[in-house]
């Protein structure tokens, strides 16, 4: 197989699996806690908003409107043959729990919608009128009435005295009526089979979808800006912390792990790897902690560190004008992201050079005489690093994807705090453009990878019914 | 043995962690420039869009209200009206049953560009919460009782308001809930004056205004965008300040105007007051990162203060050198809701045992360390208003129990938990109790409330779950015990949770508290109004759907530089009287 069909392959498999990500995505996007209409409408029901749940629909689908909440979610839909086409269209969650458990008890979908419709008007008609004892007991009643599902706690609670009933006669036997129809119908067991609904393009994933292939993520859901400006902002930053802390890690890394691989006995190779496995497991948030908090003692700390610090550097050019301090403010979170990371790559690159060396290719190449330097260099490196290349795959997303805990610890605007501060705000256009955009950085980082290990290592070829190299 | 390399690592984390260095008593802070600490960045900087509450203390610099509270009195004064407008009960004719408001704005009231602030300015400010296209539907409630608004043909700066009912709050909502906004700027292109305020507020529906005002879309479109939120020539008003820069993720810095015209008045009237240089908003979530930022003095003001972080800064010689303490009341209250819909919870004994069974004082002194105060009612302690002949219930196991063996529960399989027979079948005294699992204060009252409960013979069953399935579990009344908390305001309006018909979560009330609630909020009699409050405090405290623990203390420290007062509002300081202090 040729490097270009086995790239093509390895391409529209990944550009499927993004597909199946933004399918998740987006079913995670409508089913996570917490109502969007009235999270974007300054309405959270804490206490400042409250509309009666059969004036909802009215008020709650004008914003969903607004929010462009109001087509169906998907392509297709698989319910239970009792669901009506167009039941997505009611938009007030209280509204949809209802009428669905209503709908399942009695299969009559144009029954269920004739009782609310008939209740609503019920209360419209009770919201107009003068009465003041009236219509107090009445739009309580109603409110109660509307969040029951059980027919004959209904009817019971719509029976009250004859004077209280009396203006709103009407309106009364038409729900009696209705309740009275509603209770003699039960769905059949074929009712809740499912059957697929087909929904065409003008639906909310399609939208969604189309937007992002074409570069538009949307603007964000928690101040309005554009998602792709909030990402560009805090980019460079984790670039900077992360790129400084792979940097770093591996150049401390490679010559250490290949040193304590040719001196296995020494006392200093024994100390050090205990050492390492200390430092890997201490971890990065006490770390950083402490290290912020000697910062910031009066006199005695690392007085070139200020948490507010990064406001300055963004003003004023950064690195090209100040490289010297800007690196030293750098240097906290780059040690903290550092120090395990380094332990970790040390210890690896310590035992797969170690395993090389026990190969019989490496004693064969002793016995022909080979000189050191040659033998550890040409021989024993390349094979040593070919693991090594695994972990590009891992460190491509890294290097944007940043760390959470660092990020807010040390007060860095970047990816990280980004991702936390949009989730807690459930800032979700934000929160999975990010998903996504690993996503794809992973994906590219696999066939990096992938690549780099075959052009390397002759031993691998582009397709695993091949391998007969070895 | 092989261990003992750690003993070096050990003692350079412990000198890292405990190292102290005697403290300077020379601030590294001198300037007349507040830097606050920010919990969360704000969304806009937007008075009217904005949703994230934090937003507000930065953007209110920048704008004046045709009212405001003063910070101290908590007393409505005007700001940009010339006086307090005459309230007028209209008795005959169209609007009959309503409230006439007459306003002035102040003469020398200009925006930056010297053009006058007139009426045309606070009609189009409503538009914009009128639009349907605009998710401001929160602010609609407190101004969709306006029937009329009239501009005086001879002076642009006087303007009539007609409310169709009276209600004791109008002032406030016509006053104090948006700001006044520059009508030039934001609407240059003149697209509100293709409808009337009248038309907006009577017809909500986006598509029937579509229909016949398609511009009010194009507004709401440009309105939403970045411009309107961000950028100082779109989010500056008439107040003293003026934004000059937002780093994202970091800090928000504001400039006193060099020439304000409010500044001739601030002599006189503490209103205009706003002695800051600037105002630098610096953005650091994390609790322990701002505590660093703290002590570094990079931060002058901080507020939201953990309690045993207020109390070891308290102690901390370098903390106590820089800054000043202080604990104001907060205009807040934590309380647990008793669902009185269900069987177990409908009997008014039941509901005040378990008030008995809360022990609250300890909960105050071991999770708030002593920084709250008791409240018998949903008001607070200190206000005028409050029935001060309630006294909060006190912990009492034992009475708790007499009351449940009052009301019929009894243990009759002896396995410590009360029961007794509802409608036929025996139901055991076992409650859900929803907590917030993101809080540790709110999971400690859950256990500590658990185990005094269970000495009194009741089950609790704690539930965690986040922030917003409890919203919505509390919406739909799914519940049957859960903690919360909310904001008091100045003047008690109990129809949005104590009405029968409103967002009432307990199930509190009958006609007879609804139509006291009525009357009340029509009373504009202060002294009467307050006699009906307290009689429906009395009934809240008689039937004890919520039980009220307490009002928490705000913990805030600023900078000893300037000379500040804190204050019951929200967030417990007002940066814009801090005085510097100069030898």
């Amino acid at each position: 197989m040729t490097m270009l069909t086995y790239l093509s392959k390895r391409i529209s498999t990944l550009i499927l699996s993004l597909w199946f990500i933004s399918i998740c995505l987006f079913y995670l996007q409508k089913n996570v806690a917490g109502d969007i209409v009235l999270l974007q409408s300054k309405a959270r029901s804490n206490g400042s908003f409250y509309i009666h749940p059969l004036a909802a629909e009215k008020v709650y689908g004008a914003e969903a409107v607004r929010l462009n909440l109001h087509k169906p979610l998907f392509y297709f839909s698989l319910k239970s043959a009792l669901f009506p086409d167009t039941f997505y269209r009611i938009q007030y969650p209280e509204a949809i729990k209802i009428q669905k458990k209503l709908l399942f008890q009695t299969g009559n979908w144009s029954l269920v919608q004739s009782y609310y419709q008939s209740l609503s008007s019920f209360y419209e008609k009770v919201s107009q009128l003068e009465n003041k004892r009236l219509s107090i007991f009445w739009k309580e009643r109603l409110q109660k009435i509307a969040y029951l599902d059980d027919l004959t706690a209904i009817n019971a609670n719509l029976s009250v005295s004859k004077e209280m009933e009396r203006p709103f006669d009407a309106e009364i036997r038409k729900v009696k009526g209705i309740i009275n129809q509603l209770s003699k119908c039960s769905p059949s067991f074929f009712n809740f089979f499912p059957v697929p609904k087909w929904y065409g393009f003008e639906n909310q994933y399609h939208e969604w979808f189309v937007k992002i292939i074409s570069g538009d993520f949307g603007t964000s859901t928690r101040d309005g800006r554009l998602v792709k400006d909030k990402l560009k902002e805090a980019i460079p930053w984790t670039l900077w912390v992360n790129g400084l802390a792979i940097g770093f890690a591996y150049l401390f890394s490679f010559p250490m792990g290949i040193l304590m691989a040719l001196m296995p006995k020494s006392i200093w190779t024994k100390w050090l790897n205990h050492f390492l496995l200390a430092l890997y497991a201490l971890p990065a948030f006490w770390i950083g902690s402490l290290l912020l908090f000697q910062a910031t003692l009066p006199g005695g700390g690392f007085s070139f560190f200020s948490i507010s610090g990064w406001t300055f550097y963004q003003q004023n050019g950064g690195f090209v004008n100040q490289p010297v301090p800007f690196l030293l403010q750098l240097s906290l979170p780059v040690f903290c992201m550092t120090y395990g990371l380094a332990a970790y790559l040390t210890a690896y690159m310590q035992s797969s050079f170690q395993k090389v060396l026990k190969e019989p290719y490496i004693l064969y190449a002793r016995i022909k005489g080979i000189s050191q330097f040659r033998l550890y260099f040409r021989h024993v490196l390349p094979n040593a690093l070919l693991p090594q290349i695994v972990f590009i795959a891992g460190v491509i997303p890294a290097l944007i994807t940043g760390s959470v805990v660092i990020e807010v610890i040390f007060n860095i605007p970047g990816m990280g705090r980004l991702l936390i501060d949009s989730i807690l705000s459930q800032d979700w256009s934000t929160v999975y453009t990010f998903v996504l955009l690993v996503s794809c950085l992973t994906a590219l980082g696999l066939i990096v990878s992938d690549i780099l290990l075959v052009i390397s290592d002759p031993r691998i070829r582009f397709s695993s019914t091949k391998n007969e190299g070895s | 043995m092989k261990f003992c390399f750690l003993a070096p690592l050990a003692i350079v984390l412990t000198f890292l962690s405990c190292g102290r260095v005697e403290d300077k008593s020379i601030h590294k802070r001198t300037s007349n420039e507040v830097a606050i600490r920010l919990e969360a960045e704000p969304d806009r900087l937007n008075p009217i869009l904005s949703t994230i509450s934090y937003a507000r203390q930065v953007f209110d610099p920048l704008h004046l209200y045709l009212m405001n509270y003063d910070p101290t009195t908590l007393v409505l004064v005007p700001q940009l009206l010339k006086e307090a407008p005459k309230i007028q009960q209209i008795k005959k004719g169209e609007f009959a049953g309503g409230t006439k408001y007459s306003f002035e704005i102040r003469e020398e009231a200009v925006w930056d560009d010297g053009k006058p602030v007139t009426a045309a300015d606070y009609e189009a400010t409503l538009k914009i919460v009128f639009n349907p296209f605009l998710p401001t539907l929160g602010y609609r409630t407190f101004l969709e009782n306006i029937v009329s608004f009239d501009i005086d043909k001879s002076n642009p700066k006087k303007f009539t308001i007609i409310l169709n009912d009276t209600y004791f709050a109008g002032l406030e909502s016509l006053t104090n809930v948006v700001p006044v906004l520059p009508k030039h700027v934001i609407d240059p292109r003149k697209l509100l004056d293709t409808v009337s305020l009248l038309t907006l507020i009577k017809d909500a529906n986006p598509e029937n205004q579509l229909k016949n005002y398609p511009f009010i879309k194009e507004f709401a479109d440009n309105y939403m965008g970045e411009y309107f939120s961000r950028n100082p020539a779109g989010v500056n008003g008439s107040g003293p300040y003026q934004l000059v820069s937002w780093q994202g993720g970091q800090e928000i810095l504001l400039q006193k105007k060099p020439s304000w015209w409010g500044d001739k008045l601030a002599a006189e009237l503490p209103a205009f007051q706003a002695f800051p240089d600037r105002l630098l908003f610096k953005i650091i979530p994390d609790p322990v990162t701002a505590l660093a930022a703290l002590k570094n003095e990079e931060i002058d003001v901080m507020q939201n203060i953990a309690p045993e972080d207020f109390v070891n800064l308290k102690s901390d010689s370098i903390t106590k050198s820089h800054f000043t303490f202080y604990t104001p009341s907060s205009l807040s209250s934590y309380y647990i809701s008793l669902n009185t819909r269900l069987p177990i919870l409908s009997d008014k004994k039941v509901r005040r045992a378990f008030a008995h069974a809360v022990d609250v004082d300890e909960l105050i002194d071991h999770v708030f360390a002593g920084f709250g105060t008791r409240s018998a009612t949903p008001l607070h302690p200190s206000s005028a208003e409050y029935n001060a002949s309630l006294k909060p219930i006190v912990f009492s196991i034992e009475k708790a129990k007499k009351l449940l063996n009052e009301a019929g529960w009894t243990d009759s399989d002896k396995d410590g938990i009360l029961d007794k027979k509802i409608e036929g079948k025996k139901t055991a005294l076992r409650v859900k109790y929803l907590a917030n699992a993101s809080k540790s204060s709110s999971m400690i009252l859950a256990e500590l409330i658990k185990s005094n409960a269970k000495k009194a013979g009741i089950d609790i069953i704690i539930e965690a779950k986040d922030a917003n399935t409890l919203l919505e579990k509390l919406r739909s009344r799914d519940f049957e015990m859960i903690s919360a908390g909310r904001s008091i305001t100045p003047q008690w309006s109990p129809s949005q949770n104590w009405r029968t018909d409103a967002d009432n979560r307990s199930g509190f009330g009958n006609e007879k508290t609804d139509l006291w609630i009525d009357e009340m909020e029509k009373e504009a009699n202060q002294s009467k109004r307050f006699v009906i409050s307290k009689k429906l405090q009395a009934e809240i405290y008689e039937e004890q759907p919520e039980i009220m623990l307490f009002c928490p203390q705000e913990r805030l420290v600023i900078h000893k530089r300037f000379q500040a007062v804190s204050t019951a509002v929200w967030p417990g300081y007002y940066p814009l009287a801090f005085r510097l202090i100069t030898d």
